[in-house]
């Protein structure tokens, strides 16, 4: 049995594997970075260290203020020792579930590259060795 | 007959004079008379002649011409005094209450030898009497009652300024209840957030985190029935909010209403006593008659 962090972006969920998770905290003050690309907000300070804050609401054509909800979430992301906290409008529940799907290589840079099928719906699960990949980050790099 | 005043004085058969002119005079008096009355004419010890009147009637002439006077009678107490007598005979005695004056009748030796007497009917003044006395009582009656009437319109004003203020006392604290749910959810979120972490966590710990992940689940569980219970709350309380509204303008309303009640029932209050004076002047009045 997987277990995955169903959270949502605009009106769309998603989930990540647990294992990706270091935590998941309450909205935090972040210091802006002059001269950062758009997706990245800032950084802050989380349990003395220091956190890369990044948004993916432009970059997914999704209008955050549709999403002023007071539920946002930074999901503290743990992969190869990268600190990068992502900025979610809601984190809604743990999911469990051994049926996985695989979806067709030309979306998303593969970013999204599977999907957990539940018993009423089904959930695009994001990739983040895809979303760290050199070819994404360069795509978030650009206008 | 001579009716020359000075003739009758010197005539032997004088003492019969004055009373035969008395029962002579009598029908055409009685006649003359602009109210109903009955007139009777007696010599020392019996009645000489009687003339009912159209209501006020003992019988008719027969019943009395020959039969003696009687003790009670004013006829014969104004024979035994030799004054002037005025009665009250009431209903009881008769059948129907009358007013009676028994006058002396004395010859030029100042002796008494016979008496006239002339009775009214007091019914009319009996009816005017007992109907004083009816309003009087019924006045003072309504004077107690409107003044409890007064009394309680009071306290109800009274009472119902104070639920007024209960109300609005209600209205505040449910206010106060707002920022206790908003700091409810909060902890509700924070529960959650900490549920999925310990989740988190006992994923991480793999087979040795399986009794946490129990622990988590459960930390999890109260998260989602605090909020359920939070919304539940405020619905509660969003209708308490209604109905205390309501019931406040209600209330304003109903104040307004029992002060124009107190205020109308001292209206009545001061009429009445006026009515009981007019009431008991009329009672005064109507006794002298």
């Amino acid at each position: 049995m997987k277990q995955y962090i169903e959270f949502t972006l605009g009106h769309e969920s998603y989930a990540i594997g647990i294992g990706y998770v270091r935590e998941i905290i309450k909205p935090i003050k972040i210091t802006k970075l002059v001269g950062a690309p758009e997706f990245i907000k800032g950084v802050s300070k989380v349990r003395n260290e220091v956190i890369t804050i990044i948004d993916l609401h432009q970059k997914f054509n999704i209008d955050s203020a549709f999403c002023e909800t007071g539920e946002s979430r930074i999901i503290i992301l743990d992969f190869n020792s990268e600190n990068v906290g992502l900025i979610v409008d809601n984190v809604v529940e743990i999911l469990e579930s051994e049926n996985l799907e695989s979806l067709s290589s030309i979306i998303h840079f593969e970013i999204i590259s599977e999907i957990v099928k539940l018993e009423d719906r089904i959930i695009p699960i994001m990739n983040l060795e895809r979303l760290f990949s050199n070819e994404v980050t360069q795509w978030l790099n650009s206008e | 007959m001579n009716i020359n005043n000075e003739n009758l004085l010197t005539n032997d058969n004088q003492p019969a004079d004055a009373i035969s002119h008395l029962i002579e005079v009598a029908p055409i008096l009685q006649r003359a008379i602009p109210f109903d009355c009955m007139i009777a004419i007696s010599d020392r010890e019996k009645f000489l002649d009687y003339i009912p009147g159209k209501t006020i009637t003992l019988g008719d002439a027969s019943t009395f011409i020959g039969a003696l006077v009687q003790e009670e009678t004013a006829m014969y107490q104004a024979m035994h005094t030799g004054k002037d007598v005025f009665m009250v005979i009431p209903k009881e005695i008769f059948g129907f209450a009358f007013r009676s004056t028994g006058v002396p009748v004395k010859d030029s030796n100042d002796k008494i030898i016979g008496s006239i007497g002339i009775a009214v009917s007091s019914e009319n003044q009996t009816v005017i009497v007992e109907t004083a006395e009816a309003l009087s009582a019924a006045s003072q009656e309504i004077i107690a009652t409107t003044e409890e009437l007064s009394a309680t319109a009071m306290k109800l004003s009274e009472d119902l300024n104070y639920v007024k203020s209960a109300g609005e006392k209600v209205l505040e604290q449910v206010d106060k209840t707002d920022s206790i749910l908003t700091f409810i959810n909060e902890v509700s979120a924070d529960t959650k957030l900490l549920g999925l972490n310990a989740s988190i966590e006992a994923a991480r710990a793999g087979d040795l985190g399986r009794g946490f992940a129990v622990v988590a689940d459960e930390i999890r569980k109260m998260a989602v029935n605090s909020t359920s219970s939070v919304k539940e709350i405020k619905d509660i309380i969003n209708s308490i909010k209604t109905e205390a509204t309501q019931l406040v303008s209600r209330l304003n309303e109903t104040t307004e209403l029992g002060s124009l009640q107190a205020a109308a029932s001292e209206e009545i209050s001061a009429s009445m006593n006026e009515l009981v004076i007019s009431a008991e002047n009329l009672n005064k009045v109507s006794k002298m008659l």
